[in-house]
């Protein structure tokens, strides 16, 4: 159920504090696994026979905001979504100073870890950052109290822990683990020296490109320093030397064809269009030939049924997602081949969750074709499985 | 927190809402708090009586360890949050 974090950062949280996390998860779990099921009944014995054929997910949104199912599920779920950040907050503002001094250690001890964090105090945060607190996160990933403030990554790491109810895995890196794993089995042949995380928070998805690919230089880039803070310091207390920079994916600052992976893990959906566009660019500028871009994300409108598209979209109109809906309604080949990269070399994969299904499971998906025929494919729920893209340099 | 600025309590911009009369969603957040609350007072009952449990055995305790269930009782919480959280939801089963 909820995994509490439990490396050197760990916050220390009294037992109601807990208890009330705790809460949260459950009911979490309660909305998107249980009545999630029973919503998806609803529709189907009393909305789906009314809709007229070819209706998209806009369409079903509409029918059923009418459904009090639909009321109630969407009125307790935005709540439990405050009561995330709610139940951690308090533990993060009595923490802050400890955490900020734990970190600090940790950064000089080199004896754990050969980590840097390089941080850009004149970066402009971009307004899909600046203006608004994307999914209910009180400050969003950006607010920096000043020197060694890394309270927003804690809040990020142990908001997100109450809110993924387990699924994420022990240290939040499941995407990552599964996704390295499937990586490595697909193509034993690909060895990355230079790997980059865009938009990579505390780098949970960051760290397992370390421990897949031990010998290479792994980078990790946002734009919102006190979870870079926060990366830089849980990097070293797991003992993982990871590069943690300051700057934005749009225009980043290095050298062209200097990685082997660009990788990002749910970041373009939370980028408008032109921004997702420049950072396809850039992931193509910044590969050397027989590199690699790999994104982890929401599978695309065009994938999915008009239900499954309607579910998903929940976030972008009802959990501060403005970019969410956007950014499924491009098509991933489509951008791709927009950015550069060919066409032809273009794929996608829903990749088990290695937590969940095991390791056979991801090698199974590694000797498979990509296909996507499972509405557990990147929907946070029991049995979820991950959907990635990319295309080769 | 002496030296940082505080964090913002409450996400920026205003919530959604679902039902015909938002009074309605208003309840919901209302009962939602409530039902936590009394979720974390189960809680700190159930170590409580683990704890006077120890104390009538004449089994002392650290401190420390006084309110920290033991991994079975711990999952036995866990399932009857679980329970309440179904018994709490379920009137909306239903609609
Ligand atoms: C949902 S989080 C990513 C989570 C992380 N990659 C993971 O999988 O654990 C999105 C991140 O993108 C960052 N971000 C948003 N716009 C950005 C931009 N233009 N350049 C770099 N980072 C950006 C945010 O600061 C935030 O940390």
């Amino acid at each position: 159920m909820t995994r509490h974090v439990a490396h050197d950062l760990a916050l220390a949280p009294t037992r109601d504090e807990t208890a009330a996390q705790d809460f949260v998860s459950t009911l979490r779990a309660h909305v998107l696994n249980d009545m999630a099921a029973s919503m998806k009944a609803r529709y189907e014995a009393r909305v789906a026979p009314r809709m007229a054929p070819g209706a998209d997910g806009r369409a079903i949104l509409a029918a059923m905001r009418h459904e009090p199912y639909f009321r109630f599920y969407s009125a307790v779920r935005v709540k439990a979504q405050e009561m995330v950040w709610a139940s951690v907050r308090p533990t993060v503002e009595r923490d802050a100073e400890r955490l900020a001094a734990r970190a600090a250690e940790l950064s000089a001890d080199r004896t754990r870890a050969e980590g840097t964090l390089r941080l850009d105090p004149e970066l402009p945060i971009p307004r899909n950052v600046s203006a608004l607190d994307v999914h209910l996160m009180p400050g969003n990933y950006h607010f920096d109290g000043g020197d060694g403030d890394l309270r927003a990554g804690a809040l990020y790491e142990n908001g997100l822990s109450v809110f993924s109810f387990g699924l994420m895995g022990e240290s939040l890196d499941d995407i990552g683990c599964s996704i390295a794993l499937w990586l490595k089995l697909r193509h034993p042949e690909f060895r990355p020296a230079d790997i980059l995380d865009l938009g990579c928070s505390v780098g949970h998805q960051t760290l397992p490109w370390k421990r897949a690919y031990p010998d290479a230089r792994v980078t990790g880039l946002d734009v919102a320093s006190p979870c870079l803070r926060y990366a830089h310091a849980r990097a070293q207390a797991l003992g993982l030397t990871a590069h943690f920079l300051q700057a934005d994916a749009t225009a980043v600052p290095l050298p062209d064809q200097s990685q082997d992976l660009v990788f990002s893990s749910m970041f373009l959906h939370e980028l408008p269009v032109e921004d997702i566009r420049a950072v396809m660019r850039e992931a193509w500028r910044l590969l050397r030939p027989g590199g690699l871009m790999l994104h982890y994300e929401l599978p695309p409108n065009e994938a999915l049924s008009a239900y499954d598209g309607f579910y998903l979209d929940w976030d972008s109109h009802f959990n501060a997602e403005p970019f969410y809906q956007g950014y499924r309604d491009l098509v991933p080949a489509d951008e791709v081949a927009r950015a550069g990269f060919d066409r032809a070399r273009y794929f996608h994969a829903a990749i088990p969750s290695l937590g969940w299904y095991g390791e056979e499971a991801v090698r199974a998906a590694a000797r498979a074709s990509g296909t996507i025929g499972s509405d557990h494919v990147g929907r946070l729920a029991d049995g979820v499985l991950w959907f990635v893209y990319g295309a080769w340099k | 927190m002496s030296r940082l600025p505080p964090l913002p309590e409450r996400a920026r911009g205003a919530r959604p809402t679902f039902f015909d009369d938002p009074a309605i969603d208003t309840l919901v957040a209302m009962l939602l708090e409530l039902a936590q609350e009394h979720y974390v007072a189960r809680a700190r009952l159930a170590a409580l009586e683990h704890w006077a449990a120890h104390e009538v055995t004449g089994a002392r305790l650290p401190y420390s360890e006084a309110y920290r269930l033991p991994p079975e009782e711990e999952a036995r919480l866990a399932d009857m949050r679980a329970a309440f959280v179904r018994r709490l939801m379920a009137p909306i089963e239903q609609v």
